[in-house]
C-alpha cells in the first residue's frame, strides 16, 4: 500500500512540474565527421545548472523558462560545444561533435556526470576503448572485454559467456538494435557474434533496471549498430590469425546512409595440415561467418527509418566419400548453428517534447545435427541404394513489435512509456529420421507462446539534491492455453551528498518466461531455450543496490552492494542430458533457488592518454534444487569470491598504442570425491555363487572444492601508418603471457611418481588438473581508407 | 555419437596441457560400506567393506570381525548376523517380516558404529491388462525376437516405487522324466526413459508422474531357450523337450532402495565425463555409506511354452 502511495504522489507532481515550463530545445547529437549519433552525450544549460542527454538514438529534448540559454554539450571523447542564444520559440538544434584528439586531456569531458544520473550498476565501455584492449587470437570480442567488469564472471575459460551477479547465461538480455540474440557465441563460445567493427554503443545493466527493460533476470547488454558515415563511402578491415572481416560504409544520397560488415574464419582451412590421419576423400572442418546489415534514411528532420540485420552461422563438419567397381557411399555429418536477426525502426518526433520509436523485428536461432549418408551398390543385373538422414535441431523464433514513447516535459521530468507484443516459437529437440521405410520425427513438440509487455518510468528530480527513477513493467506470458503475469516495480534513488558524491540505490524485480537447458554450464550451441510452461514456472528475481559514485578528475568511481534472490531456476535432473530424445525436456529438468550477494569496486578513465579501470568484486553465489545434492544449499559453479580485472591502454603518440589486461579470480567451485568404496552390484544376481561388486566415489558435497585460483596477463601493442590510401594498423599480442596453467577440469588418476625411499617408479592415484590454453601469441593486419 | 566427438576433437586440439597438481583434501577416516537389502522370501544378508580415502588405494577387503545385528522395532527381537567364508557374506537363519520396522547396528574396532534404520514393505501390487506378446524385430543382422510386456499399474496415493523383472523357470524333461530345473532372470529394456530408471538391468520407477493414477508399463526382454541343458557331456539327451514358465516379478521397493540404485547409476554413466557435474549416491547409513533397504516380491506367471528340441 505504501508503495501505491508513493507512486501515486509522485506521479501527481509531476503535472505540477510540466505546466511550469516554456520553450522547448530538441534534436539530435551527431559526431561531426561520421554523422554517427552519440547515445549519452550531455547537453547542460549552464544559465539554469540543468539539462538532459541524449537517448539511445541520440535524440534529446530539453525545456526552459529562461530566455538566455548557454548550452554546453559534452560527450566523452570529444570536444566541447558551448552555444549561446536567445530563446524565444521552440526549436530544433541538431548538434555536432568534433572527435577529440585523444592525446590531449583537455577535452576529454564526462557524459552526464555519475553524480547527477540515477542509473546504477551499469557500465558502458567505448568502442575505442574495447578495440584497444589486447585480444584473444587476434579477435576484438566485446563479451571478453565485458567479462572484466566488476559483477561480470566468465565460465569456463576462452569462453563468451556472461554471468552476471550470479546469474547464468541465460539471464542476459542481450539486444542487437533492439532485437533479443539468443545465442551470442561463435567457435563454441570462444567468441562472441557482435563485430566490433558494426558497433557504435555498448551499455551493460547489472541492477537498477529502468521499467522499459525486462524478460531476463541478471543483466541487460545493449549494443547499438554504427548507422553508417554520411560524408564518402569507408571502409575498415583486418585480417587476422584465424579471422578476416571488412566493413564498408557511407551515404547512399543526402539522405541515406548504409552500413555493410562481414568476417569469416579459415579455421578449417588452417587446421587441414594438422588433422593428418584422414582419407583423401574426408574433408573435416569448421567455419564461422557472421554479416551485419544497416540502413538509415531520413524522411525529414521529424521521420527516420533504419533497417538493420544480422546473421550469422557456424559449421562444424566431416565428409567422406567411398567409391569403387561395385560399391559407393558418401555422407557428411556434423553440426551448425545461428541466429539471424532483423529490425525496422521507425523514429518520429511528435513535438519537440514527444519522441517516438516503433520498432519491428524477427529473432530465429537455430541449431542442427545432421548425420546423411547414401550408399549405391552396383553388380552386372541391377543397381540399389540406400538413403538415410537423421537430424536433431532445435530453435526459438520470435517475432515482435514494439513501441517506445519518451516525453520530456521539463529538465526535471522525463517519462518514457510502452507496450511490446512477442510471438515465439520453440522447437527444443526435434530428432527427424529418414531410412528406406521410416520417415518419423521424435522428441519435444514446436510450442508457441506470446509474451506482452507494457511498461512506464520516469525520471524525477524531485529536489536539488534527490533524484529518482521509478516505473512499473507489467508483463503477460501466454503459452498452453494458460497465462502468467508479473507485475514488476522499479525503483531507483540518487541524493547527492555533495556536489562530487552521491548515494545511490534501487531495487528491480524482473520475470523471465524462457529458460535455458544447458548440460554443465559450458554453453555450448546445443543448449536448449524453452518456455515456462503448465509444469515449468518463470524464473523471478529480486535485487536490491546501495552504492556511492563519485568523480575525480577524468576517473568515474564507483561502489556498490547488491542482494540478489532468484526462484524457478532450472537445472537437468541429476544424470540427464538433451541427448534423451525419447522424454519431454519437462520431465528432465528440476526447478530450485539461487541467491547472490557482494560488491563492487570500480574505477574507470575512458579516455586520454592512459585510460582502462580497475574491478574489484567480492560475491557468494548459492543454488539450491531439491532434487540436487539431496536438498542441500551448494556453491553455483562460478561463485567467485575474489574477482580482480586491470585494463590499461596507453597511447604515448598517435601512432602507437601498448595496452594490457590482468584478471585473477578466485577457482571455480568443482564436486571432487574424497572417498571411495564398494557395494554389491545388482548384477550380482546374475552368480548366485559370487560377489559382484562395483566402486562408489564419494562426494562430500556438490561444487565443495576449488581450483587453483585463474590468473592471466595480456599484451598488446599496435603500430599505425598513414599511408596514400588510407591507414593501416599491425597489431602484436600474448593471450596468458607469463603461461600460466589455469585450470580446466581437474581429475583424479592413477599417474607414476618416484618412491623417494626407494627411488623406485611407482604409480598412485593423483589430482591431475588440465589446463586450456598456453600462451597464445597473435597478430592482426587492419586497415582504414 | 560423432558430432559430440567433432566438439571433444575441436576441444582436445586446443588443451595445453595437463599438471599433477597437489591436493589439500580432508583425510577421512576409513568408513563401513554396506549392501544389506532384505525382503521377506530370504534370510537376512549383507555384504561389508571398508572405505578408503581417495588419494588412497581403494582395498576390496571385506570386514569380516564385525558385529551385525538387525531389530524389529516392534517385539524387539534382536538377529545376529554371522560372516561365512563360503558365501563371503553376513547371513543369519531369519527372515524379515513384511511391515516391519528394522533397524540395522554395525560395530568393529577401528569404524565406531554405523545405523540405520528402515520399514520393510508390504503394499500389495495391484495391476490389470496384462499382454504378453511376441514380436519379431527385423535389423541390419538379420532379426530378434523381443518378448513385450504391458500392463496398467494401479498406484495408491502414498509415494511408492516398483521394480519390475522377468525370469523363467526352465524345466528340462528327457524321455518324459525331470533332467534339470534352471531359473534365469533376464534382462528388461524399456524406451520410456521418462519413467523408468535403468541401471544394470534393474528397472525401478517411482510414481511422481502417476500418483494414485493407473498407468501403462511397457517394457521387453529376449528370453533364451537354454538349450545346453539337453547336453550331457557333449551328448544330447534323447527326446528332450523344455518346458519354460515365464513369471513377471513386480516388487514394491522402499524409497531407499529407489535412491540407491538411481544415483549409483547416474554416477556410473557420468564416471568418464569429466565436465558433468557428478552424481552422489544415495546412502541412508549413519557413520557409513552403503545402502539398507528392502522390497516384497509379487509374482505374475505370463506364460508357458515348451520346446521340443529334438
Amino acid at each position: 500500500m505504501i508503495k501505491k502511495i508513493a507512486f501515486l504522489l509522485i506521479w501527481g507532481a509531476a503535472p505540477a512540474l510540466v505546466f511550469s515550463q516554456n520553450y522547448t530545445i530538441s534534436g539530435y547529437v551527431k559526431d561531426k565527421t561520421t554523422g554517427e549519433v552519440l547515445i549519452g552525450a550531455n547537453i547542460y544549460n549552464a544559465k539554469k545548472e540543468n539539462g538532459t542527454a541524449t537517448n539511445n538514438y541520440g535524440f534529446y529534448s530539453y525545456t526552459t523558462d529562461t530566455d538566455s540559454v548557454t548550452l554546453v554539450i559534452s560527450y566523452i571523447g570529444y570536444a566541447v560545444e558551448t552555444i549561446s542564444f536567445f530563446l524565444t520559440e521552440n526549436m530544433d538544434l541538431n548538434i555536432e561533435l568534433s572527435a577529440g584528439e585523444t592525446l590531449q586531456e583537455i577535452v576529454v569531458t564526462a557524459e552526464e556526470r555519475l553524480e547527477e544520473t540515477t542509473k546504477m550498476s551499469r557500465i558502458t565501455i567505448p568502442v575505442q576503448q574495447i578495440k584497444s584492449l589486447p585480444k584473444f587470437l587476434g579477435e576484438v570480442d566485446v563479451l571478453k572485454v565485458l567479462q572484466m567488469l566488476p559483477g561480470v564472471q566468465s565460465g569456463t575459460e576462452g569462453t563468451s559467456g556472461l554471468y552476471v551477479r550470479g546469474g547464468g547465461p541465460d539471464q542476459n538480455l542481450m539486444l542487437l538494435d533492439g532485437v533479443p540474440i539468443y545465442n551470442a557465441s561463435h567457435l563454441f563460445g570462444f567468441f562472441s557474434v557482435f563485430n566490433a567493427d558494426a558497433i557504435n554503443n555498448v551499455e551493460l545493466i547489472k541492477g537498477g533496471f529502468p521499467a522499459r527493460y525486462g524478460g531476463r533476470l541478471s543483466s541487460v547488454l545493449d549494443i547499438t549498430m554504427k548507422e553508417g558515415n554520411k560524408e564518402k563511402i569507408k571502409g575498415e578491415g583486418s585480417i587476422g590469425l584465424i579471422s578476416s572481416k571488412l566493413t564498408l560504409d557511407g551515404p547512399i544520397n543526402d539522405k541515406t546512409t548504409f552500413l555493410i560488415s562481414g568476417r569469416r574464419t579459415y579455421l578449417d582451412i588452417l587446421a587441414r595440415p594438422f588433422i593428418s590421419n584422414l582419407e583423401p576423400d574426408e574433408k573435416v572442418g569448421y567455419y564461422f561467418y557472421d554479416v551485419n546489415m544497416k540502413i538509415n534514411h531520413r524522411f525529414s528532420d521529424k521521420n527516420r527509418i533504419y533497417l538493420s540485420s544480422y546473421f550469422g552461422d557456424d559449421k562444424a563438419y566431416a565428409k567422406y566419400k567411398y567409391e569403387d567397381e561395385f560399391y559407393s557411399d558418401e555422407g557428411e555429418y556434423g553440426l551448425s548453428w545461428g541466429n539471424f536477426i532483423g529490425a525496422l525502426r521507425w523514429n518520429h518526433i511528435f513535438t519537440p517534447k514527444l519522441f517516438s520509436n516503433v520498432t519491428l523485428t524477427r529473432s530465429r536461432y537455430i541449431f542442427d545435427i545432421f548425420d546423411e549418408y547414401k550408399e549405391v551398390y552396383t553388380s552386372s543385373r541391377n543397381r540399389d541404394s540406400n538413403e538415410y538422414s537423421y537430424r536433431y535441431y532445435s530453435q526459438i523464433d520470435d517475432w515482435a513489435g514494439k513501441i517506445d514513447l519518451q516525453y520530456v516535459p521539463s529538465p526535471d521530468v522525463d517519462i518514457k512509456t510502452g507496450v511490446s507484443l512477442t510471438s515465439h516459437s520453440f522447437e527444443p529437440g526435434v530428432l527427424a529420421v529418414k531410412d528406406i521405410d521410416i520417415d518419423t520425427t521424435l522428441g519435444s513438440k514446436q510450442t508457441f507462446g506470446n509474451e506482452f509487455f507494457a511498461y512506464t518510468e520516469a525520471d524525477i528530480q524531485l529536489t536539488k539534491k534527490l533524484k529518482i527513477n521509478t516505473g512499473i513493467h507489467f508483463s503477460l506470458f501466454n503459452v498452453e492455453k494458460i497465462n502468467y503475469t508479473s507485475l514488476e516495480p522499479r525503483i531507483a534513488f540518487n541524493f547527492k551528498l555533495t556536489n562530487r558524491f552521491s548515494l545511490k540505490s534501487s531495487y528491480a524485480k524482473m520475470t523471465q518466461y524462457l529458460h535455458l537447458l544447458t548440460n554443465g554450464g559450458i554453453g555450448l550451441p546445443t543448449d536448449l531455450w524453452v518456455p515456462a510452461t503448465k509444469k515449468i514456472n518463470p524464473q523471478e528475481s529480486h535485487q536490491f543496490a546501495l552504492g556511492g559514485a563519485k568523480t575525480i578528475s577524468n576517473f568515474e568511481i564507483t561502489v556498490e552492494g547488491y542482494y540478489k534472490t532468484m526462484n524457478n531456476l532450472i537445472a537437468y535432473k541429476e544424470g540427464a542430458s538433451y541427448l534423451q530424445l525419447t522424454n519431454n525436456w519437462q520431465d528432465k529438468v528440476v526447478a530450485g533457488e539461487g541467491e547472490s550477494y557482494g560488491m563492487e569496486f570500480f574505477v574507470q578513465k575512458k579516455y586520454g592518454k592512459w585510460n582502462g579501470w580497475l574491478g574489484y568484486t567480492l560475491s557468494w553465489t548459492n543454488r539450491q534444487f531439491d532434487e540436487v545434492n539431496f536438498g542441500k544449499k551448494f556453491p553455483y559453479k562460478y561463485d567467485r569470491r575474489h574477482d580482480i580485472n586491470v585494463a590499461v591502454a596507453y597511447q604515448p603518440r598517435e601512432n602507437v598504442s601498448y595496452s594490457m589486461n590482468w584478471v585473477f579470480g578466485t577457482g571455480n567451485a568443482v564436486s571432487l570425491p574424497i572417498s571411495e568404496y564398494i557395494v554389491i552390484d545388482p548384477n550380482s544376481r546374475w552368480w548366485s555363487t559370487r560377489n559382484y561388486t562395483t566402486y562408489v566415489e564419494y562426494y562430500a558435497g556438490r561444487n565443495q572444492y576449488r581450483m587453483n585460483a585463474y590468473h592471466r596477463l595480456d599484451l598488446s601493442a599496435s603500430w599505425t601508418k598513414k599511408k596514400r590510401w588510407g591507414e593501416r594498423t599491425w597489431s602484436l599480442g600474448a593471450y596468458n603471457a607469463y603461461n600460466h596453467k589455469n585450470p580446466f577440469f581437474l581429475m583424479f588418476d592413477e599417474r607414476a611418481y618416484t618412491n623417494p625411499s626407494t627411488g623406485a617408479t611407482e604409480y598412485k592415484t593423483q589430482l591431475v588438473q588440465y589446463s586450456l590454453f598456453p600462451i597464445i601469441p597473435s597478430f592482426t593486419y587492419s586497415f582504414k581508407f | 555419437m560423432k558430432n559430440i566427438s567433432i566438439i571433444c576433437t575441436v576441444l582436445l586440439i586446443l588443451i595445453g596441457c595437463e599438471t599433477v597438481i597437489p591436493v589439500d583434501l580432508p583425510r577421512e577416516d576409513p568408513k563401513f560400506s554396506v549392501t544389506f537389502i532384505m525382503n521377506p522370501d530370504s534370510t537376512f544378508s549383507a555384504n561389508l567393506y571398508s572405505s578408503s580415502f581417495i588419494l588412497d588405494e581403494l582395498k576390496y577387503d571385506q570386514i569380516t570381525n564385525a558385529k551385525i545385528t538387525v531389530k524389529n522395532t516392534a517385539n524387539g527381537e534382536i538377529y545376529g548376523l554371522q560372516y561365512s567364508q563360503q558365501l563371503e557374506k553376513y547371513i543369519s537363519t531369519k527372515k524379515p517380516e513384511v511391515g516391519e520396522e528394522y533397524t540395522l547396528s554395525i560395530e568393529a574396532e577401528g569404524f565406531g558404529t554405523a545405523t540405520s534404520k528402515i520399514v520393510l514393505p508390504s503394499e500389495n501390487i495391484s495391476i490389470s491388462d496384462l499382454v504378453y506378446e511376441v514380436e519379431k524385430i527385423e535389423n541390419d543382422w538379420g532379426y530378434d525376437i523381443e518378448h513385450d510386456i504391458s500392463l496398467n499399474l494401479k498406484d495408491r496415493p502414498e509415494k511408492n516405487y516398483y521394480e519390475f523383472m522377468v525370469f523363467s523357470k526352465n524345466k528340462t524333461y528327457s524321455n518324459d522324466s525331470l533332467i534339470s530345473v534352471h531359473t534365469r532372470e533376464h534382462s528388461t529394456y524399456t524406451d520410456d526413459g521418462a519413467l523408468f530408471e535403468e541401471y544394470a538391468d534393474l528397472l525401478i520407477i517411482d510414481d511422481e508422474l502417476f500418483n494414485n493414477q493407473t498407468k501403462k508399463i511397457s517394457f521387453y526382454f529376449y528370453p533364451s531357450w537354454e538349450t545346453e541343458n539337453c547336453f550331457r557331456a557333449s551328448e544330447v539327451l534323447p527326446n528332450c523337450d523344455i518346458v519354460r514358465t515365464t513369471i513377471l516379478n513386480v516388487r514394491a521397493i522402499n524409497g531407499e532402495y529407489f535412491k540407491f540404485y538411481q544415483t549409483l547409476g547416474l554416477q556410473s554413466e557420468l564416471y568418464y565425463d569429466p565436465l558433468a557435474e557428478p552424481v552422489n549416491v544415495f546412502t541412508n547409513i549413519e557413520n557409513g555409506f552403503g545402502i539398507f533397504a528392502g522390497f516384497k516380491n509379487h509374482y505374475f506367471q505370463i506364460a508357458q511354452d515348451t520346446l521340443e528340441y529334438n
